[in-house]
């Protein structure tokens, strides 16, 4: 009798918990997809790019134009997002990196605040201060044993996943990946090895640009597209510092640390603190670790 | 002598004009009426809103001649929804243009330190704006209208349990200025019919995901969940918890009365299981506001052109141009910002083809207790219920001469309680 009654509410408990999990690793891989744009820039080029979260949100607005107005089947609107996002991350290389080449990190940090107000009043003066949906996804949910999954859940956390391990295998087996990597943990060795690094620097944007419009073009269809969604950029910033800012990996991680402890938090201790547990523990992890989770220390 | 008498003509030339002047802002053939709003920064969508409902009714008196021979002019300065540049905007426009009244909003924090700006100024301040604190203490020279969050969400309980049956009900709601009083409203409310909510979440602006808030209210099994939050974010946890198997019926206040809440919270979750706040007399695109809409699209084509132009604040605007129209045409031609008050305060219901009823009071200064209610079908079609919901209880949300927010939070607990013991 009293087994009988606790088994359905444990259940409960138990799909609660799995649900919550799928709910933060959904987050998650959208932070940790912001803090991989964040990190491979500033890795590269010692840029800390605070207008990356403006170019997720172009990058949702070019994604817009191309589903809602163009009116492309799917597969070419993650083309022409995709292609759209290299162009604008090339441009700003051109804007921000190549005239502040011998600038202080100050100075470019700074442009790139700039750059911030800049793309955000430029999107408002296109497109106006609303919301537009982007419904690429289905929503409708479908029940997997005790779970009730929708079409988004799944494609954004399969989509960033796959880019994610992409992004690996190009920074680990090819020439230009390793090149990049190299001009990161030495510019002036890598450049005596024949590594040039203009080229670097334009190709880091370039997948910058890319990854931001990925992003945006999964966060779309969750929140709509509007001028202050890159707002997303503090979370990717939190993700990465979590995992150790240095660190492409620990980035990743970082972002689905965040977007579990955010959720789990939110469900079982109280919606209201669920930021503020999240970045109680960002403050704890740089206390005790203040490399980061995943960041080499000294 | 001689000299003295030069020196009395003088300065008796420069005090004639003085003498014979008029209110400020007012001259013989022109009433200047100033005007601040978010026209930049995140809320940049409220301004032109506000701006173009009050300019098709300007628009509409000036052509016709004015009022008693005076045009009206409309002076707009832009408060970028910030507290500090509203009142700096709002200083400008008193000290530099010298305007007879100001009109904005919606923004709490820009209306709140405008109206107390008003009344140190004694200059008459008409805000479209929801925040029920500008009417918790009372403000000589304030005016609101556009639904205060205190009667929202009572309204929003008791259009949940009279009408739609509701036996279970959980609440959302956003933290800050506009959501926070909103959930504690609900609640308050929900002990005239000694319910309490089966469960509270809360979240912040800008959220993303909602499975924590979903989790909880599925886990409490609500077949009503009242929502008081932004459009965007109400939408986006209407579809997540479609997403995640909960099945209840959600209210949601004026925020959510936009045609676009579709788009972002799906079809399929909002088809015959929502309801909002509709401040008009019809939906929009409904056969009553047609005349409205054309002569609008017309006048504005560039922004009935975006995602849910016109709104509720266009409307609202215009029918608060309208009534500050007829105050000062009541007013006659010697206009004073007191007689303005005045009339404001006496001019009874001021009805229109387009509008419930609006009132002002000498001890309530919040013209609008009304409403009427927009659902979606179960086609996933917007419709418009032609019932008129009033606030009909012994007490208002909204301070008197002399009352403050602890004697109307008094009184409403009070008959709360008178309730409970019957």
């Amino acid at each position: 009798m009293g087994r009988g009654r606790i088994f359905p509410s444990a259940l409960f408990r138990k799909e609660m918990l799995i649900q919550n999990l799928i709910g933060g690793i959904q987050a998650g891989s959208l932070y940790a997809l912001v803090a991989l744009g964040l990190i491979i820039i500033f890795k590269a080029t010692s840029v800390l790019n605070f207008a990356y979260g403006e170019m997720v949100m172009m990058g949702a607005y070019f994604s817009l134009v191309f589903y809602s107005f163009f009116r492309l089947p799917l597969p070419w609107v993650f083309l022409f997002a995709l292609l759209s996002g290299i162009i604008l991350g090339l441009l700003l290389e051109r804007v921000i990196c190549q005239p502040l080449q011998r600038a202080s990190p100050m100075t470019v940090v700074i442009a790139t605040v700039a750059m911030m107000g800049i793309l955000k009043s430029l999107a408002r003066l296109i497109w106006g201060p609303g919301y537009y949906a982007l419904p690429i996804f289905t929503v409708t949910p479908f029940q997997f044993f005790s779970l009730s999954l929708s079409g988004n859940t799944l494609y954004t956390i399969l989509i960033s996943v796959s880019f994610m391990g992409l992004f690996y295998l190009f920074f680990v087996f090819t020439k230009i990946g390793k090149g990049m990597r190299a001009t990161s943990e030495n510019p002036i060795a890598a450049s005596l090895m024949g590594v040039r690094i203009p080229r670097v620097f334009f190709l880091t944007w370039a997948i910058a640009g890319a990854l931001a419009a990925l992003t945006g073009l999964l966060i779309a269809p969750l929140t709509g597209v509007f001028p202050d969604m890159g707002n997303i950029s503090v979370k990717g910033f939190a993700a990465g510092v979590l995992g150790g800012f240095g660190s492409v990996p620990g980035g990743i991680l970082g972002g689905f640390f965040l977007g579990v402890a955010e959720s789990l938090a939110g469900s079982y201790i109280s919606t209201a603190f669920k930021d503020v547990i999240a970045f109680l523990l960002l403050v704890a992890v740089l206390i005790f670790r203040p490399t980061g989770l995943f960041g080499k220390q000294g | 002598m001689k000299r003295t008498l030069v020196w009395v003509t003088f300065l008796s030339l420069l005090l004639l004009p003085a003498t014979g002047q008029s209110e400020v802002g007012v001259t013989a053939n022109e009433i200047r009426i100033g005007f601040y709003a978010p026209m930049t920064g995140f809320a940049s969508y409220f301004g032109p809103s506000l701006r173009n409902g009050l300019m098709m009714a300007v628009d509409e008196v000036n052509n016709a001649g004015g009022i008693h021979d005076r045009k009206l002019k409309v002076i707009i300065e832009d408060d970028a929804c910030d507290a500090t540049k509203a009142v700096a905007a709002a200083k400008k426009l008193i000290v530099r243009d010298k305007v007879f009244m100001i009109f904005g909003g919606p923004c709490a924090h820009s209306v709140i330190s405008g109206c107390n700006l008003a009344d140190e100024e004694k200059i008459p301040l008409y805000v479209v704006s929801s925040a029920e604190e500008l009417v918790k203490n009372y403000h000589k020279y304030c005016f609101i209208i556009g639904m205060t969050t205190w009667n929202q969400s009572r309204l929003m309980v008791d259009f949940a349990i009279n009408e739609l049956k509701a036996k279970r009900i959980g609440i959302v709601y956003q933290t800050g200025a506009y959501g926070q009083p909103g959930g504690e409203g609900f609640i308050t409310r929900m002990k005239k019919y000694g319910m309490e909510p089966v469960a509270t979440v809360v979240h912040k602006i800008g959220d993303t995901d909602y499975t924590a808030q979903v989790l909880k209210l599925k886990e409490a099994n609500p077949d009503m969940v009242l929502v008081f939050s932004y459009t965007k974010e109400g939408a986006m946890i209407i579809r997540q918890a479609w997403e995640k198997g909960l099945k209840a019926k959600w209210v949601m206040s004026t925020t959510g009365n936009i045609p676009s809440v579709i788009d972002l919270a799906t079809k399929e979750a909002v088809a015959g299981r929502y309801y909002a706040i509709n401040l008009t007399s019809d939906i929009i695109e409904g056969p009553k506001l047609k005349p409205f809409l054309e002569i609008y699209t017309k006048k504005f084509p560039a922004d009935a052109a975006r995602p849910d132009f016109p709104n509720d604040r266009d409307t609202m605007a215009y029918i608060a141009g309208k009534m500050i129209i007829e105050a000062l045409k009541r007013c006659g031609k010697d206009l004073t910002r007191d007689k303005f008050i005045s009339t404001l305060e006496n001019m009874g219901e001021f009805k229109s083809d387009i509008f419930p009823p609006a009132r002002f009071r000498p001890n309530d200064h919040d013209g609008m207790k009304t409403t009427y209610w927009v659902m979606y079908d179960e086609n996933g079609k917007r419709r418009f219920i032609d019932k008129l919901y009033e606030w009909n209880e012994p007490f208002s949300g909204s301070a008197g001469p002399g009352e403050t927010a602890e004697t109307i939070k008094a009184k409403e607990e009070e008959y709360y309680q008178t309730l409970k013991k019957k």
